[in-house]
């Protein structure tokens, strides 16, 4: 059993040490080290194919790392500590690990057949084992809290854009995840939709969130992240405070894009 | 010629029991095949490829020989090898074999139906493979493996007469026996037919219902 590399930030909620991931021929991640304290949020930057999705796809072992590790609120992902050392997770531990990290995608992927209720308490009575009648509670609460009361037995084809991904966000809440996972949660939504989503997630980082934000607005990242990560071909180029990373990147490649996203988006 | 249907006060039972049996051999084969036909499809969509040729295989067997072949391939061959079944259960075995890869074709296509981020999201929640699949993927097969699930179930009920050939006492060997003892073989077919008519209908009220569930929750996508 191969040993886990050194950690520098032991405390983090999220560590990420020399991450690497390779799709047959392709590169995907190329070595990624990133470390994230609990309540902050990270904004990651980046081109199309520069390996944001597959970051964190590797965090809650959607897809699991060639190699490296990703320690989430002090646990390995993929192992178990036993008393001899660690093992490697069965498929089920794995996920029972993953749930503790909420996921939101770009298309929402709310399930079409089920009410807005149904989507939120179908896993945490799976896989948290909580009776009916306190998922619904949870549910109602997270709800009013993304601002969509009494759309419990709404279907997601009869909201919007912006309900549905707020839905997806209550979703992945009621599991009491430790850490957020957004991929580019805006992206697919009519412009005038993706305010409420944005205000959504700020209030969440005000609550103390721990979130990894894969996103291209810009504001957003300048507003609400602590650090803005900047990735390139499977690697990070550029870390630092958003608003120094956003005005004076170091390389002219991370200067090029940002000025065609702040350009875009201000 | 005139029709009189009071033969049926008196050949009714004889009938009843044949549709009886119809029935639960309709039953009987939905409710092996119908897994089965997951099955397959979860199969061939199997990352091994030599699972994926031997299934393509099969399938292609089961599918090309006449049904009855394999009947009696089931009723009549296996018992040199040992295995000895009465006729009905012979009946759901054969036809459930060949069926199951119907329903493999449908399940597959509905399968596809499916877009890969709903299996992400419930992967994504903690879900696991089988809930995922009976909870998430199955019902949102739905829309599109409904309407030729149904058409082949109402090929299955037809079909059950072929287990005549076994000496399965169905609704269509039920009526033969009838008639040729009454001599009104026009009253009793059409009596038949007619029983035969409002199962196929029952299988479509189960479609219309399918429909009606799926409209409301069809995914915008
Ligand atoms: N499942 C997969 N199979 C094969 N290649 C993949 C897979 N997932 C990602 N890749 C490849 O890995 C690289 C990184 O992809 P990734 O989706 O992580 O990029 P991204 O930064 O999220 O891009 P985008 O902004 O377009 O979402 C790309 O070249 C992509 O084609
Ligand atoms: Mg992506």
């Amino acid at each position: 059993m191969k040993m886990p590399a050194p950690r520098t930030s032991p405390q983090a909620m999220v560590e990420v040490v020399n991450l690497h991931k390779t799709y047959g021929p392709l590169t995907a991640l190329d070595g990624v080290d990133l470390a994230v304290e609990a309540g902050q949020v990270i904004a990651i930057v980046g081109a199309s194919g520069s390996g944001k999705s597959t970051l964190l796809r590797c965090i809650n072992f959607l897809d699991p790392p060639d190699s490296g590790d990703v320690w989430v609120d002090g646990h390995r992902m993929g192992f178990i500590e036993g008393g001899s050392g660690m093992r490697r997770a069965s498929d089920r531990e794995i996920r029972r690990h993953r749930a503790d990290i909420g996921m939101v995608f770009q298309h929402f992927n709310l399930f079409p057949h089920f009410t807005v209720l149904q989507n939120i308490i179908e896993a945490p009575m799976a896989v948290r084992g909580f009776s009916r009648a306190d998922a619904v509670a949870t549910a109602r609460e997270l709800l009013a809290s993304v601002g969509l009361a009494g759309k419990e037995e709404a279907f997601p084809t009869e909201l919007s854009g912006g309900q549905q991904q707020r839905v997806a966000i209550a979703r992945a809440l009621a599991m009491k995840p430790r850490v957020m996972l957004f991929d580019e949660p805006t992206s697919a939504l009519d412009p005038e939709l993706v305010d409420e989503v944005l205000r959504t997630m700020r209030n969440l980082a005000e609550k103390g969130m721990t979130m990894l934000v894969v996103t291209h607005e810009m504001s957003f990242a300048e507003d609400v992240a602590d650090t803005l990560v900047y990735f390139d071909k499977g690697k990070i180029v550029e870390a630092g405070k958003p608003s120094d990373v956003l005005r004076n990147p170091s390389q002219p490649r991370t200067q090029a894009f940002l000025q065609r996203l702040l350009r875009r988006t201000l | 010629m005139t029709l009189d249907f009071s033969i049926l006060g008196t050949v009714w039972p004889a009938l009843l029991r044949g549709t009886l049996v119809t029935v639960e051999l309709t039953a009987a084969v939905l409710a092996v095949a119908t897994p089965g036909g997951i099955l397959v499809a979860l199969l061939r969509g199997a990352p091994s490829r030599t699972l994926r040729t031997i299934l393509a295989t099969l399938s292609w067997i089961c599918r090309g020989v006449p049904p009855l072949l394999l009947l009696f391939f089931v009723f009549f061959g296996l018992p040199v090898i040992g295995i000895k079944l009465p006729p009905l259960p012979s009946a759901v075995i054969a036809m459930s074999l060949y069926m199951s890869f119907y329903f493999g074709e449908v399940f597959r296509a509905g399968l596809n139906s499916v877009p890969a981020g709903q299996w992400k999201a419930a992967e994504a929640l903690g879900l696991s493979p089988a809930r995922t699949l009976i909870r998430i993927i199955l019902p949102q097969t739905i829309p599109a493996a409904l309407p030729p699930y149904i058409s082949h179930a109402t090929e299955i009920l037809k079909g059950t007469a072929l287990a005549a050939a076994v000496s399965v006492p169905e609704l269509t060997s039920a009526a033969k026996q009838v008639f040729v003892v009454t001599f009104r073989p026009f009253e009793i077919l059409i009596a038949a037919a007619a029983i035969y008519a409002i199962l196929d209908s029952l299988l479509l009220v189960l479609q219309i219902y399918g429909e009606r569930w799926a409209a409301r929750r069809s995914a915008a996508r």
